[in-house]
């Protein structure tokens, strides 16, 4: 057991920093206490990310939900159980898989693991990186968090998954391509039509991690590289992207789009911070949402079907993110009524959010990774949403939202309920049947050693 | 030092106590904590002395017809976690009894003779007897005061499946001495190979469904719940903490000596009771209200979650399943000192009247919370520590399913345990009603996060870890523990 970082575990210690800095600097002067989860996380994710074996990185990676779970549960308690429960149980399939992967020893080195316990890998990692299906959680985890807590969870937490794919994933893999294109095409699908700005943005993030998890299934240094740059570029943006969601819950006590005011009005500088993070999420060319979406098209070349799949998913993605700016910043749904006096926004939130603008400007601008062509690629997309959204206004009203796989959450709740009381009944204090249930276990037991041994024998 | 004194020194002070209550009453209560103190001192004694292996033949006799007495590194383990687990009951109880009730001494140490005789005896109807003593005595202690009728009741359910157990393992123990003629451990080990294997199976499923019973193993833990939260707190402590991992000891004893090479099949079934139990103990400590009745089902899934281990039928798995022995009884005994002093000070032991308690006992709450944390299964602590080499030792083997089940009675303990503590931590209306101070009980809980904390750096001593993988290698070696018994 120990550490070793690479260039990999690099990236993410100085994101994982900088994201826990701007996300406490946007929360404002906290007590000490308060100060206490963000600290933990942002240790307990570096030292998860530098870790030199998968029990290790599980390990720091627990920690540093329960830290998160600390600051989900500052706004919305159930939520931060619902969110507790949702990563101890994809921590704990990561074990079994580690468990299972390693023959010799206490752990598995960090990197590839062993083709038998491959699938339990992604199924563990795929609770965290919310894969389709296993996203249940995400949604509703990141509309209800405080607004530095959602920062931190699309912005850091969920990249741990993608962390680990990076780290399992080394060879092509068609099945895990073809799961990340759905994702990106549900994430881009749900987005549009969710009256909720945290909920809209929890999508967009569902589906930018559709991205990475096609370019990293690819195999090629080439998608590792673009997943990376995307991860890194997609941070910045989402952490941008809810903080200003936070600041339209601040100024007008709602996140419901059909609620908010024209904030463009009260608070200007807002919406350009806002206007940054969703131009450099839909692809604005030199921007570094731009660079990284285009390298991840350049390593997917030959994919036909990925690639348009992925496209379309950008055509969701800059529907959501209009429906949001117009909705939250230009133009009330609710026009006629009157509003109240909007509520201000905090100065230390304002520093934050300039952070991330200046860190996204100068990703930008400074090194072109690639020709600038490739950067052009996501043009059209957006293009295209904006269009839709302007022509065909509206299926994308923020008035209600379709269901999804969370919805089946109380039903299965139900379900589990209805069976845990069935096996209370079975406790009804009634020494006989006690009794009763006591002999007819040793009779199923000595039965079942007798044909054991009879079986032996022949 | 002779294995002998670890038995007779509790049986001889249990039979000391009214003598000295009648002659020198005043001094009753110094001399039943001076003799605890012996008694555990004598008992690591024996275990520390005896870890290479140490047996005695009780009168001279050969192997064949006397009484062997046996200490090895598995024994030694159990003697002493009993030898930790009893001083800290005794202490518990002297706080809340006081001095004055010599007949719960009596019995609280001829359960310790018991318990010690059972995990040293190497003679199979001898194990029988101690089992009797330390039930009766178990079974005596649970309705101690016999004042409320819960505690009766739940005394006579004890007594009942008690003694259907012991019917059981007496049947398995007459059927192997029809088959072989002998009792002794040792010499028996080797004569089952020879035993038909239909009565094989006879003798194994005795005396395997026998020791489920008196461990309160799923679905023949039905006593258990009753028993641990209708009695007095120190008692509830020493229940879950020591005496039910006694019959776990019996099992991982007789099921390795007698039955591993040449009847595997005991222990899919204790494999599977294993995971059954840690499921439906779960389960059912989710839907508790009362909070001892939730700590004792929680009891029933831990030690299913120890049964796993041994189910594995490896030394790994072994050492596994006494590593999370030690890690349940500190968390365990700790959990039922805080959650009897908290609902004695609430004068309720619903979870939903648990409220104002940070504020009233913050060192408590706060040691609670640790303990939780460790028995949930939360890193770094003590019970993640040791359900992890249990993951590793039952996939190392093969099974999946009761890997999967240890993890989702992670996440299932923590939904209670928050419950548990989200009633703690929430504020209240009305004031505490009572505040009796617990110097002893305070003190206790402080040892007992010490130990808590420490075993979870255990695996991290290079010494401590391989002395904990020599105790599995000693509980599979059936060789070494003939040589040492028949003294080759």
């Amino acid at each position: 057991m120990s550490f070793n970082p690479d260039v990999l575990s690099l990236v993410m210690v100085f994101l994982a920093i900088f994201m826990t800095f701007c996300s406490s600097l946007y929360g404002g002067r906290r007590t000490l206490p308060r100060l206490v989860a963000p600290c933990a996380f942002c240790l307990c994710a570096c030292l998860a990310s530098i870790a030199d074996d998968w029990l290790l990185f599980i390990v720091f990676l627990e920690l540093s939900s329960i830290a998160l779970v600390f600051m989900v549960g500052e706004k919305d308690r159930d939520t931060a159980r619902y969110y507790l429960y949702t990563q101890l149980a994809g921590g704990g399939i990561l074990l079994v898989a580690t468990a299972l992967g390693s023959v010799r020893g206490f752990s598995i080195p960090m990197g590839p693991v062993p083709e038998g316990v491959f699938p339990l890998f992604v199924l563990g990692l795929g609770v965290k990186a919310a894969l389709p299906g296993l996203h249940f959680w995400l949604p509703k985890t990141h509309s209800q968090a405080p607004a530095e807590a959602s920062a931190l969870l699309s912005g850091y937490a969920v990249k741990m998954g993608i962390y680990g794919l990076f780290r399992i994933v080394l060879s092509s893999s068609t099945v895990l391509m073809s799961l990340g294109a759905l994702m990106a095409i549900w994430g881009a699908v749900m987005g549009p039509f969710q009256s909720d700005a945290k909920r809209l943005l929890a999508y967009s993030t569902l589906s930018q991690l559709g991205f990475m998890v096609a370019a990293i299934s690819t195999g090629t240094e080439l998608g590792r590289i673009a997943a990376l740059a995307h991860l890194i570029s997609h941070a910045l943006a989402k952490g941008l992207l809810f903080f200003s969601a936070g600041g339209l819950e601040k100024i007008w006590g709602t996140r419901d789009l059909a609620l908010t005011g024209p904030t463009f009005r009260s608070h200007r500088w807002m919406f350009f911070a806002f206007l940054i993070g969703a131009l450099s999420m839909a692809g604005l060319p030199l921007s570094p949402g731009a660079w990284s979406k285009g390298l991840i098209k350049l390593s997917l070349e030959g994919h036909d079907l990925i690639l348009l799949a992925l496209t379309l998913s950008g055509v969701g993605t800059s529907l959501s993110l209009c429906k949001m700016g117009y909705y939250g910043f230009l133009k009330p749904f609710y026009g006629a009524e009157k509003r109240s006096i909007p509520g201000v926004v905090p100065l230390c939130s304002g520093f934050s959010m300039a952070l991330m603008c200046l860190a996204i400007l100068s990703l930008g601008a400074l090194p072109p990774f690639r020709p600038v062509g490739s950067s052009l690629s996501s043009v059209l997309p957006a293009m295209v949403g904006l269009s839709l959204f302007v022509l065909i206004p509206v299926p994308f009203r923020p008035l209600s939202r379709p269901k999804d796989v969370e919805d089946m959450v109380p039903c299965l709740g139900d379900l589990f309920s209805r069976f845990v009381s069935s096996v209370r009944k079975l406790h009804s204090g009634n020494l006989v049947a006690y009794l009763f249930t006591l002999v007819t276990v040793a009779f199923v037991v000595l039965n079942f050693l007798q044909n054991a041994m009879k079986t032996l024998r022949r | 030092m002779n294995p002998v004194l670890a038995v007779v020194a509790p049986l001889s002070v249990g039979f000391l106590v009214p003598l000295v209550h009648i002659f020198k009453k005043r001094h009753t209560g110094m001399s039943v904590i001076i003799s605890a103190g012996i008694c555990s001192v004598v008992s690591a004694v024996v275990a520390l002395s005896g870890w290479d292996g140490v047996a005695v033949t009780m009168g001279g006799w050969t192997p064949e017809l006397g009484i062997s007495l046996m200490v090895d590194r598995l024994s030694g383990a159990f003697l002493l976690l009993a030898a930790t687990g009893f001083p800290i009951s005794l202490a518990c109880s002297m706080e809340s009894f006081g001095y004055s009730p010599w007949r719960f001494y009596v019995l609280f140490f001829l359960s310790w003779g018991a318990v010690n005789g059972i995990i040293l005896t190497g003679d199979l109807f001898n194990m029988f007897v101690f089992f009797e003593i330390f039930s009766v005595a178990a079974y005596l202690m649970v309705s101690y005061p016999p004042r409320s009728w819960q505690a009766v009741e739940a005394s006579f359910k004890y007594l009942i499946f008690g003694t259907v157990g012991a019917m059981f393992l007496l049947l398995g123990i007459a059927y192997s001495f029809m088959a072989t003629g002998q009792l002794n451990l040792g010499i028996l080990s080797q004569m089952m190979a020879s035993v038909p294997p239909v009565t094989l199976s006879v003798i194994g499923g005795c005396l395997v469904v026998g020791l489920f019973v008196k461990s309160g193993t799923a679905p023949t833990h039905f006593w258990l719940p009753d028993a641990h939260s209708s009695a007095q707190t120190s008692v509830s402590a020493l229940l879950s903490g020591v005496l039910v991992k006694v019959s776990v000891y019996a099992l991982i004893r007789l099921s390795f000596l007698l039955f591993f090479p040449v009847m595997r099949e005991v222990f899919s079934v204790i494999l599977f009771l294993g995971t059954l139990s840690v499921i439906l103990g779960h389960l059912m400590a989710f839907q508790q209200e009362d909070i001892k009745r939730l700590l004792a089902y929680s009891t029933v899934a831990q030690i299913g979650t120890i049964l796993i281990g041994v189910g594995c039928a490896s030394s790994f798995g072994v050492s596994a399943a006494v590593y999370h022995c030690f890690n349940h009884m500190t968390a365990k005994m700790g959990l039922f000192l805080v959650a009897g002093a908290l609902a004695e000070d609430r004068a309720s032991r619903d979870i939903s009247h648990m409220s104002g308690l940070w504020a009233h006992r913050p060192l408590f709450v706060a040691a609670f919370a640790l303990f939780a944390v460790s028995l949930a299964g939360i890193p770094p602590f003590s019970g993640f520590m040791s359900k992890w080499l249990l993951l590793l030792a039952s996939t190392k083997e093969g099974h999946i399913v009761p890997a999967l089940a240890i993890v989702a009675g992670t996440v299932v303990s923590s939904a209670y345990y928050l419950k548990v503590l989200r009633a703690f931590f929430s504020p209240s209306e009305t004031p505490v009603p009572h505040r009796r101070p617990r110097p002893v009980s305070g003190r206790l809980v402080a040892l007992l996060s010490v130990l808590c904390v420490l075993l979870a750096a255990a695996p991290f001593i290079p010494g401590a870890s391989s002395v904990l993988f020599s105790v599995g290698d000693s509980a599979v070696d059936g060789a070494s523990y003939r040589d040492v018994v028949l003294g080759k």
